[in-house]
């Protein structure tokens, strides 16, 4: 009675325990020992692949981190300044929550700013910028009011009719 | 949706998952004597010899079935934007993948030793598996350094391409 790992390696550890009863028994351990060799080779790869894997992630993590805080200090300092009705301003300024009801509706306000995978789409990969990159950081800035400004638009558009309500 | 609301649903389909091996096992009249439980799937103690390959297959696909049935029924109730319905698709084709540690790579291995023929079919069946997993390690590996970097650090993707290096490495470690 043997216990069946479920998958394949229990089935092939048992096939090898039925051949080394035959002739070939001292074939299967020199290719065993061989083998053995290799297993401390790929050892030693595994833990470089982990090791790469965990650096990357560290990585990309302090980066998004370095990012997010970049974002923050650009918008913020956009609300500092002053806004007229139209401006693409406003929409940063309604990003941050100056404006009541603005801050936290589903679609426009800042946290989702600070998801890369949402900025990567939606700033990125919008009309704005058909090349995807190489964008500078004011262009990146006026690109995200001007994207925040289209979105306040449709969200009143759908709660009232009108493109112009709330805005100043 | 809230981290934690995608745990549950991760939950839920790794749930629907095993169900769908369970199921399989036992349509199949496995006799299984014990099952653990690990946090990357479950290990069914039973006959060797019981299970022939072209079932075992069916088996091991069971479990991305149930997944794909389950996001089916979503999509159909609560459309394709919910989280139920992504992480059903995402679990079955990640488990298809052809590596150690995920059914992708107990079908292949089932599929090359059905269709292989003449000496040491099982052994053959078993080289190239390793051969092939290799490559999609590599590829795996590639790709999880790429998403971790350019996503921002993907936790998931750290601790998937660790699982499996790591099976991997076991995997190489036994003597075939």
């Amino acid at each position: 009675m043997n216990t069946y790992n479920y998958g394949f390696s229990s089935r092939a550890r048992s096939m090898g325990r039925i051949q080394s009863d035959d002739k070939s028994k001292i074939n299967i351990n020199a290719k065993n020992k061989e083998h053995s060799n290799n297993n401390t080779s790929f050892a030693t790869t595994a833990l470089l692949m982990m090791l790469t894997v965990l650096i990357s992630y560290a990585a990309g993590t302090l980066t998004d981190l370095a990012g997010s805080a970049a974002d923050v200090s650009g918008i913020y300092r956009f609300t500092d300044e002053s806004a007229s009705a139209g401006d693409d301003n406003v929409a940063v300024y309604a990003m941050s929550g100056g404006v009541d009801g603005i801050d936290g509706i589903d679609g426009i306000n800042e946290a989702n700013y600070m998801n890369d995978d949402y900025y990567d789409d939606d700033i990125h990969g919008s009309p704005f910028t058909p090349d995807g990159n190489s964008i500078s950081d004011a262009e990146s800035t006026a690109r995200i009011a001007e994207l925040a400004h289209i979105y306040i638009e449709e969200y009143m558009q759908s709660i009232n009719g009108t493109g112009d309500g709330l805005l100043p | 949706m809230s981290f934690l609301a995608y745990l549950t649903a991760l939950a839920a389909a790794v749930a629907v998952h095993e169900a769908g091996h369970i199921t399989a096992a036992l349509a199949f009249g496995v006799e299984m004597r014990r099952i653990r439980i690990f946090p990357a799937g479950f290990m069914i103690d039973c006959e060797i010899g019981s299970v022939p390959y072209s079932k075992s297959a069916v088996i091991l696909l069971a479990g991305a079935a149930a997944n794909l049935l389950a996001a089916a029924i979503t999509a159909l109730f609560c459309g394709v934007k919910a989280q139920f319905f992504t992480v059903n698709i995402g679990l079955a084709f990640f488990n298809l993948l052809p590596m150690y540690g995920l059914d992708g790579g107990g079908v292949l291995f089932c599929l090359l030793s059905m269709f292989l023929c003449g000496a040491e079919a099982d052994a053959r069946a078993a080289r190239i598996t390793r051969v092939v997993c290799g490559v999609v390690l590599f590829l795996f590996w590639l790709a999880a350094v790429y998403i971790n970097i350019k996503s921002g650090g993907s936790l998931p993707m750290l601790f998937a391409a660790v699982y499996l290096i790591a099976r991997y490495a076991a995997e190489d470690m036994k003597k075939i």
